[in-house]
């Protein structure tokens, strides 16, 4: 989507609470969301739940955004704590490592993740996993990442810097 | 494994989503939305408005303090109570009644 367009929605939406404004910013994003949560819980129909959260979310919230800011970081935003909101109430009965390992082999989207990546990165804590898909798979740069989880340029290098050494050493040990 | 390998494996793993309807059920999941101001706003600002307007009129056409407030701003001088007066209240009143034309189209 072109930021024009995608300025022009995101004002219909927040000022005049256009639903079909909003209904081009669901299409154009929920493609990128749902694999960010799908990679993030391995589970096709809870990704589905946190993503379809996520923008009722951004919805309801739309008037707080801020131009200054790209759309897509802020939804990014709302969706990794509408997955921490749900991690944190999952982890009451289970660790969401043990959660994540626990759901593979998961149907997938297209049925084309393997094993050996979604067990990769069930290896990765929360915020390691996280940061290492922001960063490697949806192309978000550090001070993007950062104000996506909320905490210093530092912190998210940390957690990039610990998901290589983990996920490098899983690889290179033949997968265990 | 080096980082130009680390990158492929997440490219690889990269596939586009199909959508499925799932834009048509998300959207029509969304519920009402909570309107951006409450009403008790509009109302005060229109009140206020009302008020600011009504103390201009009774006390001297609207035009010359229109003219006043120009011309106080022109020479950078404080304008009078009276032309901040109209102001606020022509300005006031516009906002309010901006603000329940979009949230009529809203509803």
């Amino acid at each position: 989507m072109k930021k024009p367009d995608e300025a022009k929605y995101v004002a219909q939406a927040a000022l005049a609470g256009d639903r079909e404004a909003f209904s081009h910013l669901v299409e154009a994003y929920q493609s990128p969301i749902r694999r960010f949560l799908f990679h993030l819980t391995a589970d096709e129909e809870l990704s589905k739940d946190l993503a379809q959260e996520t923008f009722l979310k951004a919805w309801l919230h739309i008037a707080s955004f801020r131009a200054a800011a790209r759309f897509s970081t802020w939804l990014y935003r709302i969706a990794y704590n509408v997955f921490y909101d749900h991690a944190r109430g999952a982890k009451t009965t289970d660790t969401l490592a043990e959660a994540h390992e626990n759901r593979l082999p998961a149907d997938t989207p297209d049925g084309d993740l393997s094993l050996d990546f979604a067990q990769a990165l069930s290896i990765l804590k929360d915020d390691e996993r996280t940061a290492m898909l922001l960063f490697y798979m949806e192309d978000q740069p550090v001070a993007r990442i950062a104000a996506i989880l909320n905490c210093p340029q530092g912190t998210v290098k940390s957690h990039l810097h610990r998901g290589r050494e983990k996920l490098a050493g899983w690889f290179n040990d033949d997968k265990r | 494994m080096n980082e130009k390998e680390l990158r492929k494996i997440f490219t690889d793993h990269k596939k586009e989503v199909s959508d499925d309807g799932f834009t048509r059920r998300t959207v029509s999941a969304l519920p009402e939305r909570p309107a951006l101001l409450p009403r008790w706003v509009t109302g005060l600002c229109v009140a206020a408005a009302l008020a600011s307007l009504w103390f201009v009129f009774t006390t001297a056409p609207v035009t010359e303090q229109l003219r006043l407030l120009v011309d106080s701003i022109a020479r950078l001088k404080m304008p009078s109570t009276f032309s901040v007066a109209v102001y606020v209240g022509i300005l006031t009143l516009l906002g309010a009644v901006g603000y329940s034309l979009v949230e009529a189209a809203t509803d």
